[in-house]
C-alpha cells in the first residue's frame, strides 16, 4: 500500500489518490474537491477528512493550511429524521 | 489590458455553455470559456439530475428526446462515468383532473413518437408499490432517467478543454462590445486582471446572469431567480429506481449512486435569489412521507440550493438575439437545462459553424415575448 492509497474520506471511500485527480483537473478549494470525489459528503459531513483534505490540497498548491477556505456548511448539519421537520408545510 | 482572440466566445460554465464548447471545439474552431466562479457550480450543478422527455412543453419535446438519443453515449464521447441511469419517470396523479391532464398529454407525446404509458391505480399499485394510496394514477416513461449533474457538467468541461476548448474560471464577463451593430469583443474580469477577447460571436449560456451581460448591448431577458432546492438522505436498501414526481405533494425524489435519495421541490415558484435553505424548504421536502410511506422517518442528510433562470412561459431563450450579428442566446432554461444541455450545445454548435442548426430552434427565439 502506497501513500497514494490512503482512505482520506472514510464515510465516502475516497482515497488520497482520488483528491489529487480532483485537484489535477481543476479543483481549486475543499468544496470543488468535494463535488468531484465525495469526499465530505458522507455521513460525517467531512467532520473528520475536511482538514486532511485542506492540508492536501494546501500543499498541492504551494498554500498555508490556513488559507485554504473551510467547506461550506450544509443544513440540517447532522441527520434529522424528515417526521421532525413534520408539522406546519406551509411557510 | 491583456488581449485575446478567439473564434466564439462562450459566457457560462453551465452544462449549456461547456456542451457548447464541447462540440464547438470538436468542430475545429477556437472557443474561449468564461466562467465567473467554477464549472458547474450554479444550476447546472445543485439541480435533481433528471433527463426527462415526458410531461415537456411540446415545444421542449423534440430537443430533449434528440437529447436523451445523446445521452445514451454520453459517456463513451466524455470518457467518464456520469452516473447516467435510464430508470424511467413516473409522474403522479392524485385527483381526477390531474390524471385527464396527464392522459391528455400522454396521447399528444405518443403522437410525436415519444413512448409513454398511463397507469390506473391497479397498474400503478402493480408497477410501483411502494406509493402511497393518495395516488389514483401516473404517466411513464421507460427512457427517461437520471445523471449526476455535478460531474456531468464537469466532464463536458473537461473534454472541451481535451478538445481544445481554452476555458477561463474565476472570470467574470463583465461586458460585450460592438462595432458596426456586430460583436467585436468581450471584455472579463479575473484573478489575473482584465482581458479583452476579440471575436465575433457570442454565446450567451450565463443562466441567471445572462441578463446582467445582456444589458451591455442593450438588450433585455425577461428571466426572474429561483431557487432549486434539495435534500439528500442517509444511504438506504434500494426502494425504487425511478424519478419520481407530483406536482399534487409538490417534490420529486430520485435514488443516487451512493444509497440514498434526492427529494427536490415541484412546481414552488418563489422568486428569490437569495442564498441558504429556508426552514421551510425542508417542511416542504419532509413531505417525502407522504408520497413514500416507507421514508416517513428517512434521516435528512445534507441539504443544497441552485439558482435557476425562469422564463415567462418556462420554455428556454435559444438563437440568435436579433438585430446584433453574432449575439447568440441559450438561457432561460427555466429548471429544464440539465437534460437539454448536451442537444443545445450541439445545436449552437451547428447554428455557429454551419449556419443552421439541424433541428429548428425558432420556437425558443426572444422575440417571442415581444408585444
Amino acid at each position: 500500500m502506497t501513500d497514494v492509497d490512503l482512505l482520506i474520506c472514510r464515510c465516502e471511500e475516497v482515497s488520497k489518490r482520488d483528491i489529487l485527480w480532483a485537484i489535477e483537473h481543476g479543483a481549486d478549494s475543499v468544496d470543488e474537491i468535494k463535488r468531484i470525489t465525495r469526499a465530505g459528503m458522507g455521513l460525517c459531513q467531512g467532520r473528520i477528512c475536511e482538514c486532511l483534505v485542506s492540508r492536501i490540497l494546501a500543499g498541492e498548491a504551494g498554500l498555508k493550511a490556513s488559507d485554504v477556505l473551510p467547506g461550506s456548511r450544509r443544513p440540517p448539519v447532522r441527520l434529522i429524521p424528515a417526521s421532525v421537520f413534520m408539522g406546519n408545510p406551509e411557510k | 489590458m491583456k488581449t485575446i482572440e478567439s473564434d466564439i466566445v462562450v459566457i457560462g460554465g453551465g452544462i449549456v455553455g461547456c456542451a457548447s464548447a464541447y462540440y464547438l471545439a470538436q468542430r475545429g474552431v477556437s472557443v474561449v470559456l468564461l466562467e465567473r466562479s467554477a464549472i458547474g457550480s450554479e444550476g447546472s450543478g445543485r439541480n435533481g439530475g433528471g433527463v426527462r422527455q415526458q410531461c415537456r412543453d411540446l415545444r421542449e419535446l423534440p430537443l430533449a428526446m434528440a437529447s436523451v438519443k445523446l445521452w445514451e453515449h454520453l459517456e463513451d464521447d466524455l470518457g467518464f462515468d456520469l452516473e447516467y441511469q435510464q430508470g424511467g419517470n413516473i409522474r403522479l396523479a392524485a385527483t381526477e383532473d390531474r390524471m385527464e391532464e396527464l392522459t391528455t398529454l400522454g396521447e399528444q407525446e405518443l403522437a410525436t413518437g415519444l413512448e409513454v404509458e398511463v397507469w390506473d391505480r391497479g397498474q400503478l399499485k402493480e408497477r410501483a408499490p411502494y406509493l402511497a394510496d393518495l395516488f389514483i394514477g401516473a404517466k411513464y416513461c421507460a427512457t427517461d432517467g437520471v445523471a449526476n449533474p455535478i460531474l456531468a457538467t464537469k466532464a463536458f468541461g473537461w473534454a472541451a478543454e481535451r478538445a481544445g476548448a481554452h476555458l477561463m474560471v474565476h472570470t467574470e464577463a463583465t461586458e460585450i462590445r460592438l462595432q458596426s451593430g456586430r460583436v467585436s469583443s468581450v471584455l472579463a474580469c479575473g484573478a489575473n486582471g482584465e482581458v479583452e477577447i476579440g471575436t465575433s460571436t457570442v454565446i450567451n449560456a450565463a443562466g441567471l446572469w445572462a441578463a446582467h451581460i445582456s444589458r451591455t448591448v442593450g438588450v433585455d431577458l425577461p428571466l426572474r431567480p429561483v431557487r432549486a432546492i434539495l435534500v439528500t438522505t442517509e444511504p438506504l436498501p434500494p426502494l425504487f429506481a425511478e424519478f419520481i414526481s407530483s406536482h399534487d405533494v409538490g417534490i420529486y425524489t430520485r435514488p443516487t449512486r451512493s444509497g440514498g435519495v434526492h427529494v427536490g421541490t415541484v412546481g414552488v415558484r418563489e422568486y428569490t435569489s437569495k442564498k441558504g435553505i429556508p426552514i421551510w424548504a425542508l417542511r416542504h421536502l419532509a413531505r417525502i412521507g407522504q408520497m413514500i410511506p416507507a421514508l416517513e422517518n428517512v434521516n435528512f442528510l445534507r441539504a443544497w440550493a441552485g439558482s435557476l433562470a425562469m422564463t415567462p412561459d418556462g420554455v428556454p431563450i435559444l438563437g440568435p438575439a436579433d438585430g446584433i450579428d453574432g449575439y447568440v442566446l441559450a438561457t432561460g432554461f427555466s429548471g429544464h437545462g440539465f437534460c437539454l444541455g448536451p442537444i443545445v450545445g450541439l445545436l449552437l454548435s451547428e447554428l455557429v459553424v454551419d449556419g443552421k442548426p439541424s433541428l429548428s430552434l425558432d420556437k425558443f427565439r426572444l422575440s417571442r415575448f415581444d408585444v
